[in-house]
């Protein structure tokens, strides 16, 4: 892989690393699978690119931000308030956004901003080529470093608590339906940024860019679960918060490596057979989340069945 | 100071599951009393304690604690004044977070949770001080996940997070019918330290009659959604197994025991 690509395939991974850490909050914290994350990702891009087109590119990231933080209220406001699903509350919100993306992209699929001022600019100014990544790395740490000192607030503490017994939590006079409501609101407000620095950076929004947002999300988490949180037990015997972050923003660039380097070999001998392009890559998306959390399911059948085996095997001798 | 005027509730009304759970029922607990209820399956124990945590709603009456109107009040906003334990060891606390995060969350009860940090140094140490006092050894695993704790444990820590910041009422349903008899007394003489030392008025259902009338100052028996028993002082000091189990019979024409009442 060419050192271009590779720094492509980083500054995506690292744009996308903040609707991992969303769903860091609202799938591994509160577990709850919100796909409100589908809509919120395109609505902070589209909020992004209008005020960008607009000449207020900074102010395009804040309205995003809080565009973002209002549909995760509102789901939220389904599942609490009016006693809808967890899931089907996600879709009707993320359904909903749907038609109000195309308003706010005024009535069109897709906008465009290219030749206007963005927030990369005083960056490649200063850094050159490396300006976006400058940029994006520091977003995603600062994000981190806020999200990880929110968490250990005694606030924090009573929203991981709501993901892991809402029991304890309501007998320790905590508020259930706040916590989910601030956590959503914290995560889909992560999405909707996520979304609004990558309509600056492709300086361009569409209205289907959200679809499958929630999956590649998933499918970074896992990975950064499974490869880098493993890697962090083993070498610091450490797994908590922080470790858990940085695994999932790191699964998030490691995702996006794969992706890149799959795409660029797709032609060697390997992998020809299989024709991969661009497109499908949310099947791959879907089959790696598939795969990591039937792993326990088939893992139990599997020994069960050896054990029956074995039993037969025992009682015939 | 519990006062419990007239309540009642119907579960499933109008429908052909409908079922009378507590009659006008009323009752009052005077402050740092310590009563056991008993009584067989389906008589409203659980029921009751549940509207007076706030799981449920009564159809009609008013339930005061400490001279404030909680009938309606939604569970979490009474929780501050009531500890509430269940049978089930894994449902008062959260296992995936460790044991001074349980008790820090425990110890906020009542107050504002803001963005102050989540543990405090002071709060710690105040936490293995309370551990100590029960005797279990976990003062030394304060950073150990509640879910690798045993049960007995597990339920010593939930009366622990209870009563760690004290709460006027503190309601137990069968919490020791889990645990094996060995830590089920150690649980229930814990309870009954702690409900002494900090005054706390206190409701427990039991189906183990001795412990009924071993443990606390007074014992109700409930049949049918109503109080059909109530004693205390010297009538409750002469009371014996058998003679409790006659006094139901005359009273109620029926029979108290079930065979898990017998068994234990």
């Amino acid at each position: 892989m060419t050192a271009i690509a590779l720094r492509g395939a980083i500054e995506l991974g690292l744009i996308y690393s903040l609707v991992a850490a969303g769903l860091f909050i609202s799938y591994k914290i509160l577990n709850l699978a919100d796909l409100t994350v589908d809509g919120s990702f395109t609505l902070g891009a589209a909020a992004s690119i209008m005020l960008t087109i607009g000449g207020h590119p900074w102010l395009g990231l804040l309205a995003a931000i809080l565009a973002g933080a209002l549909a995760g209220f509102f789901t939220a406001f389904l599942q609490t308030k009016l006693r809808i699903q967890s899931i089907l509350a996600g879709i009707l919100t993320m359904t909903g956004l749907y038609s109000i993306n195309l308003k706010v992209m005024d009535n069109k699929a897709s906008a465009n901003s290219i030749n206007q001022p963005n927030i990369f600019d005083w960056f490649k100014a200063g850094f050159g080529d490396y300006g976006k990544l400058v940029f994006i790395l520091i977003l995603v740490v600062i994000c981190a470093a806020i999200l990880v000192l929110f968490l250990g607030t005694q606030l924090g503490l009573s929203i991981r608590a709501t993901g892991d017994n809402e029991n304890m939590v309501r007998s320790s006079s905590i508020n259930v339906g706040m916590m989910k409501t601030i956590g959503l609101v914290i995560a889909n407000a992560l999405v909707g940024l996520s979304g609004a620095v990558l309509a600056q950076y492709q300086q361009a929004t569409d209205a289907g860019m959200g679809i499958g947002v929630v999956v590649t999300g998933l499918a970074s988490l896992i990975i950064g679960e499974v490869l880098i949180g493993n890697l962090i037990q083993a070498v610091f015997h450490k797994r908590n918060i922080l470790t858990g972050l940085i695994s999932v923003l790191l699964g998030s660039v490691i995702y996006r490596i794969i992706i890149a380097f799959v795409l660029q070999h797709n032609n060697a001998p390997a992998l020809q057979f299989l024709n991969i392009t661009a497109s499908d890559m949310k099947l791959l998306s879907s089959i790696i989340v598939i795969v990591a959390i039937s792993y326990p399911a088939v893992r139990d059948s599997i020994q069960l069945s050896r054990l029956k085996r074995s039993q037969n095997y025992a009682d015939h001798q | 100071m519990l006062i419990i005027n007239e309540i009642s509730k119907t579960f499933h009304k109008g429908t052909q599951n409908e079922r009378n759970a507590i009659s006008s029922l009323s009752l009052k607990a005077s402050d740092g009393e310590f009563i056991t209820i008993i009584g067989g399956n389906g008589a409203g124990k659980s029921t009751l304690l549940n509207l007076i945590a706030g799981t449920h709603f009564p159809d009609s009456g008013q339930i005061l604690l400490a001279d404030e109107d909680i009938t309606y009040l939604p569970e979490h906003q009474r929780a501050k004044n009531i500890g509430h334990l269940f049978q089930d060891p894994l449902m008062g606390t959260a296992p995936n977070m460790t044991l001074e995060e349980n008790l820090s969350l425990a110890f906020l009860r009542g107050g504002h949770r803001g963005l102050r940090p989540g543990l405090s140094k002071k709060n710690i140490s105040i936490f293995e001080e309370h551990l100590k006092s029960l005797d279990l050894g976990l003062e030394s695993r304060l950073k150990t996940k509640v879910g690798l704790l045993s049960g007995g444990q597990r339920q010593a820590v939930t009366l622990l997070m209870a009563t760690i910041a004290t709460p006027h009422l503190l309601l137990l349903d069968e919490h020791t019918a889990a645990l094996d008899p060995t830590t089920a007394d150690k649980v229930l003489n814990l309870t009954q330290k702690i409900s002494k030392e900090h005054g706390i008025t206190t409701l427990m259902i039991t189906h183990n009659i001795e412990h009924a009338l071993a443990y606390g100052d007074r014992t109700l028996m409930m049949q049918h959604g109503e109080i059909v028993m109530d004693i205390a002082g010297e009538e409750r000091a002469n009371m014996t197994v058998e003679s409790l189990l006659q006094n139901f019979k005359a009273q109620s024409g029926q029979n108290l025991t079930n065979d898990r009442m017998l068994l234990s």
